[in-house]
Parts: C-alpha cells; sequence; structure tokens
C-alpha cells in the first residue's frame, strides 16, 4: 500500500520539514522525554486509532516503543491491543518520519501517510494509505504546568484509504475521513495537569473546513488554563480562537456496559482516574469576523492505561469517537457540514 | 531445567517484579503481610507465603489464610479481558476462600502485583511464555 499510481503531494515538502521523529532530550531529574505519531480514520461501521509511540524510562537512555490500536465498531464494541518492542527490534531515526516497530511500519512518501501493522493476538491487520488534504502545521508549544510543554504538530484532515482485517474478515477503506498529529516534549504522565483535544473532520470530502479543539486544565480538570479551537480551510488554518473567545458547555453521562481497557490487563485494575465522559457537547466560538457552533454527540469510548512516570499511579487516556455537526458565518461564508469527532480526555491519579 | 508450572511463573513472576518495580513489590509485602495464599490449580498445588524480606513461593500447606482455586486457563481469560473477576466468581471458574479481611488484603495486594506487571516489560515476556505453557 506504497506509492503505487496515487498522486503526489504537491507540498510533499512541507511534511518533509514538519514531521519527524526528535531527539529525545532529557534533562537530569527533569520529565521524561515522549513522543508519539497517531492518525485516527474514522470510517462509517468503525473508527480506528494507530498510534507509534516512544516513551523515555527513567535510565534517561533507552526507549520503549509502543504500538497502540483500538478499534471502535458503529455497533459500540471495541477492540484493540497496545504492543511493547525492545528498542533493538525498531528502527527510527530522528530527523525521519518513517519508522518501523517489527514489522509494523509508517512511511510517508510523496503521495502521503502508509501505515502497515498487523496485532497477531487480536487477529488485526492494517494497510491503510492516507492523503493529506491540508497542510501540517507546526503549533505553538503547549504549556502543561509549570515544568512540562508538549511540541505539536497536526494535519487535522486526510482522507484514507485501504484495507483493514478483523479477525478473518476484510474491511474496505475509501475516502474516509482521517486525522494525524504529532506531539513531544518532556513532560510526566500523572503530572499536575489534564488535557481534552478533539478533531472535527468532515464526512464529505468535499467540504474543505474541519477543526481541531483543545483545553489544558488542571488535574482534576476543574480550572481551565487554556484553551483554543483552530478552524482550517483548505489547506491552511483560517481562524484561531483562544481563552475567552471559546465557550464549552457539556451535557450528561455517556453510560457503556463495558469499557475496553488497554493494555487488556488493565481490566482487572480498579482505576479511579477514568474520566466522566458526556453524552454531547457544544462549543460555541466567536471573534475576528466568525461566529461558529459544533454540536457534538459522542458514542463510546475505550480506554488506554500508562503508568505514571513516578509512583504506581496510573494515568488514562479516554478515547471517545462521536459525530458532530458544524455550523455559522465566517466572513460572511456560511458553514454548514456534519462530521466526525474524535476526542481524548487525559486523566491521571494523583 | 526445572519445569514450567505454575509455581515456577508465579516465582518469575516476583522475581521480575522486585527487580523491575520494587515499590509494588514492597507493597504487596506490605498490604499482604503473611498472608498465606493456597494455589491450587487444575495441574498444580502451591503456596505463596506473602513475607519479608521476599515473597516465598513452596508446596501446599494445610494453614492457608486464603485458597485459590482455578483452572489455569482462566488466568490469561482474565488478563486478556475476555473474562472480569466478578464473572469468575459468579461462574465458579474462581473460587476464593478466606476471612473478609483477607480477601480484601489480597484483593489490595493483587492491585499492586497488576500496577507493578503493566511496568514490566520481563513480566509481560513472561506472561507471554505463560501463554505457550497453557497451549503445550
Amino acid at each position: 500500500m506504497e506509492g503505487g499510481s496515487a498522486t503526489p503531494l504537491p507540498n510533499y515538502a512541507e511534511f518533509l520539514t514538519a514531521d519527524y521523529w526528535h531527539h529525545p532530550v532529557q534533562t537530569a531529574g527533569g520529565p521524561l522525554f515522549k513522543e508519539w505519531s497517531h492518525f485516527c480514520v474514522m470510517q462509517d461501521d468503525f473508527d480506528l486509532l494507530v498510534n507509534f509511540s516512544h516513551l523515555g524510562t527513567r535510565s534517561g537512555v533507552e526507549t520503549r516503543p509502543r504500538l497502540t490500536v483500538l478499534l471502535s465498531y458503529a455497533n459500540g464494541l471495541w477492540d484493540g491491543d497496545m504492543l511493547e518492542f525492545a528498542p533493538e527490534d525498531c528502527t527510527l531515526v530522528p530527523g525521519r518520519f518513517d519508522a518501523a516497530f517489527g514489522k509494523n511500519r509508517m512511511l510517508l512518501d510523496e503521495t502521503g501517510y502508509h501505515l502497515n501493522c498487523h496485532l497477531q493476538q487480536r487477529d488485526i491487520t492494517i494497510a491503510l494509505d492516507l492523503t493529506p488534504s491540508v497542510s501540517p502545521v507546526v503549533a505553538n508549544t503547549v504549556r502543561l504546568s509549570d515544568r512540562e510543554a508538549i511540541r505539536w504538530m497536526v494535519v487535522p484532515h486526510l482522507r484514507a484509504a485501504g484495507l483493514v482485517t478483523l479477525q478473518g474478515t476484510p474491511q474496505e477503506i475509501g475516502n474516509a475521513p482521517a486525522y494525524h498529529d504529532r506531539n513531544w516534549g518532556c513532560f510526566s504522565w500523572g503530572g499536575s495537569y489534564a488535557w481534552e483535544w478533539a478533531t472535527l473532520v468532515p464526512a464529505e470530502e468535499s467540504v474543505d473546513w474541519c477543526l481541531v479543539y483543545s483545553r489544558i486544565s488542571d488535574q482534576s480538570r476543574g480550572v481551565t488554563r487554556s484553551q483554543s479551537l483552530i478552524l482550517w480551510k483548505g489547506r491552511k488554518p483560517n481562524r484561531k480562537f483562544f481563552g475567552r473567545d471559546i465557550t464549552v458547555e457539556t451535557h450528561g453521562h455517556l453510560r457503556q456496559d463495558r469499557t475496553l481497557q488497554i493494555p487488556r490487563m488493565m481490566a482487572l485494575v480498579l482505576n479511579p482516574s477514568a474520566p466522566d465522559v458526556p453524552q454531547a457537547m457544544t462549543i460555541q466560538a466567536h471573534g475576528f469576523g466568525a461566529d461558529l457552533r459544533a454540536e457534538i454527540a459522542f458514542e463510546g469510548f475505550g480506554h488506554i492505561g500508562v503508568p505514571n512516570d513516578r509512583g504506581l499511579g496510573l494515568t488514562t487516556l479516554c478515547e471517545i469517537a462521536g459525530r458532530c455537526r458544524i455550523s455559522g458565518q465566517v466572513a460572511g461564508e456560511d458553514i454548514d457540514f456534519a462530521g466526525r469527532v474524535q476526542m481524548e480526555i487525559n486523566c491521571a491519579e494523583p | 531445567m526445572q519445569s514450567r508450572d505454575l509455581p515456577w511463573y508465579i516465582t518469575q513472576a516476583l522475581s521480575h517484579l522486585s527487580r523491575d518495580v520494587p515499590a509494588a513489590y514492597a507493597a504487596i509485602q506490605d498490604t499482604c503481610a503473611e498472608l498465606r495464599l493456597s494455589v491450587m490449580s487444575d495441574r498444580s498445588e502451591s503456596t505463596v507465603w506473602i513475607t519479608q524480606p521476599r515473597i516465598e513461593v513452596f508446596g501446599p500447606v494445610s494453614n492457608a489464610d486464603v485458597t485459590a482455586q482455578f483452572q489455569e486457563t482462566v488466568i490469561t481469560d482474565l488478563i486478556d479481558a475476555r473474562l472480569s473477576i466478578g464473572e469468575a466468581l459468579a461462574q465458579d471458574l474462581l473460587v476464593l476462600v478466606g476471612s473478609t479481611e483477607n480477601l480484601d488484603r489480597l484483593v489490595a495486594g493483587l492491585q499492586f502485583f497488576l500496577r507493578g506487571a503493566i511496568r514490566s516489560r520481563a513480566l509481560q515476556e513472561l506472561l507471554d511464555d505463560f501463554r505457550g505453557h497453557l497451549v503445550a
């Protein structure tokens, strides 16, 4: 699923200079370096999340490469796994995008991104080509706390095609909306912060709007430290709303009988850090000649458990699937489209 | 070469835990101090004595504080989340016998074991080896 006859990206050079693995930088006694490359594909009947990560260890010398795959089906079932690899079984070169964790690969070439993954225990095989609809943006450093910050590169709208085989059943993906980002920096799992972010991408390729929302708060999620909503039109960001330009309301609590936890062993761990998930959320943004409203309905969620860097506590990354309706006006132009949402809430045990 | 039965895997797991995540190992020792757990599977019987300075694993005893009876496949069913502990207990796939206080201590100790296991790659590799042992 690499290259082939696909059309070359006119802005390929932008991806080479924006999207690559970074040198792990570790200060003595400081928060551990972390980096991941994250993809979401939002097909009609299932959503797919693929995350290649390498996380610093206390020794400061080696990192722990991990591949996380999460699937949510329209019928409410979730599947997935987290695989951890020995560093010697991985190829990851700072300054380059491409990486191989065992036989699992992520590649970038002049036609776009390519993912090839196989989770033997779950009988999941992924072969996907992702074509960016936008240019990559390296966002400002996001301050998480007094001592911690995270860097962020985002490609908020891609179209995905390929094949995902689930328990022997091939599922063709054709022109599904997708999202990609990369995060890196020195910060602690279990640090004194929490985040929530969401990508809102149009279901139809012909819509050239998309949005990304994020909020950084204290660990209890009660006090907002910063929030932003970025609106893209075409290949570039069109509007950026911050702080009081944005109003967020949540409604209800989403309940589900069973929540997938990965690693699967996490299902046995009593985990008080799991965050509440709303049934619905409304984000409104005003200013700069724009008036936007995003109505989000959440459909289900899965949990990824990560050990805190210190102590025996855990951080839960709650991955939430949903649908949205975006409406409003920007510089006199009406916006009204239906889309898909992937939201993540990070919550740590103290 | 020593045969790889459940007592061997428990001994190895505790060894990895003490080396890789000593805080979890110490928390188990504190929470379950002097608890004797009788482990009766379909393939072996052993005792885990949670004591200082090291947790000991040895043969069956008659004075265990808690007895756990199960088929060994239940371990991977639980770890792979095909089964919850509540379901295993309700279906008698896992039978725990002991005082409420000792059962509470055991559950708390198990929580520390799991929090340690998530942090130890050697322990996760041992678990993969255990899956092979079940198939063999």
